[in-house]
């Protein structure tokens, strides 16, 4: 069945976003064209292929609309998403000398957490929870974000169409894969194991200055000082699907060595060796399964945990290898 | 895509010794530097692999300045080796100080040798060896079983489509890593032997859910005579009788043993070279037997 020009326009420019307006709608138009009505492919797999033919990828015309939180990944338009703000803040900017208002946030479902920023006032209130049609997903800082822009339309939701706030509030379980794939995400906790601790962790001297971590006492900027201790981890953890890097600070480190800072500080002066602290974390912590949860960011040197809670996980092995064994020999 | 490839840092895959020694297949790019990838048959794409164990031998086949270690870690369904040498300083030293038996985890790099006219085989090229106790190598062989057979389901997935890709596996619940995967394996070997992968998965769920002595006994005398069985369970009772000190029996005694309780002399030394063969005994020092 041949299709006009009309018709195929709208096809042409979602094709022309999804190949991030590089290449011109007259060649995506004749490209479109001899697909289907020289050839006769149907257009959905002939869109497919013209995108993949300049170089795109088709997955950003998913035909799936309704997404939960952990499917969203950059490049996605006509999103339909329902969820809770948990945050919102509120700024104003100059455009074309007009000042603006912008909304950014955090919303959140079942599935996990995604920062939002909304280009209009839709009149969003933190805990509420609300339908957004037609929002766009893209980069921003190395993470994904929702975006509620011009065709966007916001929806309330009863408080019953999602969980109450303190539940969805909780860390959502991601597989770092998938987290590494999105450059990152708030709140958000994996389990594994930890595979390496970094030279770094245990027992560190700041600068009073600018809080660097001293190297043999002296910071690159301020030179000889007098240092502030101070407690960290810098490790690894591994579920199987990726590897993530993990920072903790004087907190967490406290309650995995189950000793505080001045603790440390008396057991590195007795040993005369401050990298004994280290030791104990490797001890601790080396090829032991934990869960841990925190922001992940996305810089030059990989995707990195700031972690808020490091816990080992108790299980009941054997039941769930005895629920295992029935579920393999079914 | 937001895939910071560059900067990503090599998941460690759980694989047990069976499926990764099945392996067959390498992928490696033309590029200098570029990494390597086994691609076992469940479709595991391992450059690195995390696995725990037991340590049943450690051999420096190099010379005392130069040490070069040979490692075998036992698991549930067979054995890895581990060889180390002055490049990895920090598992070398760890290597020798490691007790037989004793329980270990390994983060390693995968390694693969070719002989002319000969199948590939697969090896590990450790970068940290930690002594481990029995809670965290039961939490691994839980997490290994699940992601082993995450694998299997994949695969089995993907062989009843038609022309199976990616996003429709992502779709049914599997992680990307684990479809691209079972693509690669489904692409590169003939016949998966997917059956006889599901059975594997039995014995690491029972040494979680049978005592361990009760199931290291079964797993000795599984699929042999009944007499021959009755005599390795007697065997491995003796043995562990006479194990008073933990350094394991000696060889002297038990064959007195042997004697006052009227077995045969040569079946027994038979039997005992079995179960030595089979990894279920070892020597701990020349002269003493010990139970794995
Ligand atoms: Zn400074």
């Amino acid at each position: 069945m041949s299709k006009t020009k009309e018709e195929l326009a709208p096809h042409i420019d979602e094709i022309k976003k999804a190949l991030k307006e590089e290449v011109k709608p007259h060649e995506i138009e004749t490209e479109l064209e001899t697909f289907v009505n020289t050839y006769g492919i149907s257009l959905p797999e002939a869109k497919r292929a013209v995108i993949k033919k300049f170089g795109g990828d088709p997955r950003v015309l998913s035909p799936k609309r309704t997404y939960t939180v952990n499917d969203l990944r950059t490049g996605l338009f006509r999103v339909d998403i329902q969820g809770r703000v948990l945050t919102l803040s509120k700024r104003t900017y100059e455009r074309d000398g007009q000042e603006r208002v912008l909304f950014s946030g955090i919303l959140a479902d079942e599935t996990g957490k995604i920062e939002f920023t909304a280009w209009d006032d839709y009149g969003l209130e933190e805990g509420k929870a609300y339908r957004f049609s037609n929002s766009y997903t893209k980069q921003w800082r190395g993470r994904t974000q929702l975006n509620l822009g011009n065709n966007t339309t916001v929806t309330s939701l009863s408080d019953d169409a999602l969980p109450p706030v303190e539940e969805i509030q909780q860390d959502a379980l991601m597989n770092i894969d998938r987290l590494i794939q999105m450059g990152g995400a708030p709140g958000v906790k994996v389990e594994g194991f930890i595979v390496g601790i970094r030279n770094g962790s245990g027992l560190v001297f700041r600068c009073p200055e600018c809080n660097r971590v001293l190297q043999k006492k002296s910071c690159m900027i301020h030179g000889n000082v007098e240092g502030k201790p101070d407690l960290r981890i810098k490790g690894i953890v591994d579920d199987g699907y990726g590897a993530l890097y993990l920072i903790a600070g004087r907190e967490v480190t406290e309650s995995v060595l189950d000793h505080d800072l001045d603790q440390c500080l008396k057991i590195a002066s007795e040993r005369m060796d401050p990298s004994s602290i280290q030791d104990m974390l490797e001890e601790r912590l080396m090829s032991r399964y934990v869960s841990v949860s925190g922001n992940v960011f996305t810089d030059d040197y990989g995707t990195t945990m700031l972690v808020n809670a490091l816990n080992h996980e108790s299980r009941d092995v054997k039941d769930e290898a005895n629920e295992m064994l029935e579920a393999v020999e079914g | 895509m937001a895939d910071q490839t560059r900067n990503r840092r090599e998941v460690a895959w759980r694989i047990f010794a069976r499926e990764y020694n099945a392996s067959r297949y390498v992928i490696k790019k033309e590029e200098e530097m570029a990494p390597s990838y086994v691609i076992s048959p469940l479709g595991a794409m391992a450059n690195r692999v995390y696995i725990s164990g037991v340590v049943t031998e450690v051999e420096n086949i190099g010379t005392d300045n130069e040490p070069f270690w040979r490692v075998r870690v036992t698991d549930p369904t067979g054995v890895f080796y581990l060889s180390a040498g002055q490049y990895q300083p920090e598992a070398s030293k760890t290597i020798s100080k490691l007790k037989v038996p004793s329980f270990v985890s390994v983060l390693g790099k995968t390694r693969t040798y070719t002989p002319e006219g000969g199948s590939m085989y697969v090896s590990i090229l450790p970068e940290t060896i930690v002594e481990a106790d029995r809670s965290s190598r039961d939490l691994w062989i839980l997490d290994t079983v699940k992601k082993t057979r995450e694998r299997l389901n994949c695969i089995t997935e993907a062989l009843a489509m038609e022309s199976p890709v990616e996003e429709e596996l992502m779709e049914m619940g599997f992680p990307r890593v684990v479809a691209n995967g079972a693509l690669k394996a489904i692409e590169m070997y003939d016949k998966i032997p997917l059956e006889e992968f599901r059975e594997m998965l039995l014995d690491p769920l029972r040494t979680l859910t049978e005592a361990e002595d009760e199931f290291l006994t079964a797993q000795a005398t599984r699929g042999i005579s009944e007499e021959e069985s009755s005599l390795r369970k007697e065997l491995l009772r003796l043995i562990e009788e006479l194990d008073t000190n933990g350094e394991g029996a000696v060889y002297q005694e038990l064959m007195e043993k042997v004697v006052e309780l009227k077995m045969d002399r040569d079946e027994t030394e038979d039997t005992i070279t079995k179960l030595l063969d089979d990894g279920h005994l070892f020597e701990p020092v020349l002269g003493r037997l010990k139970r794995v």
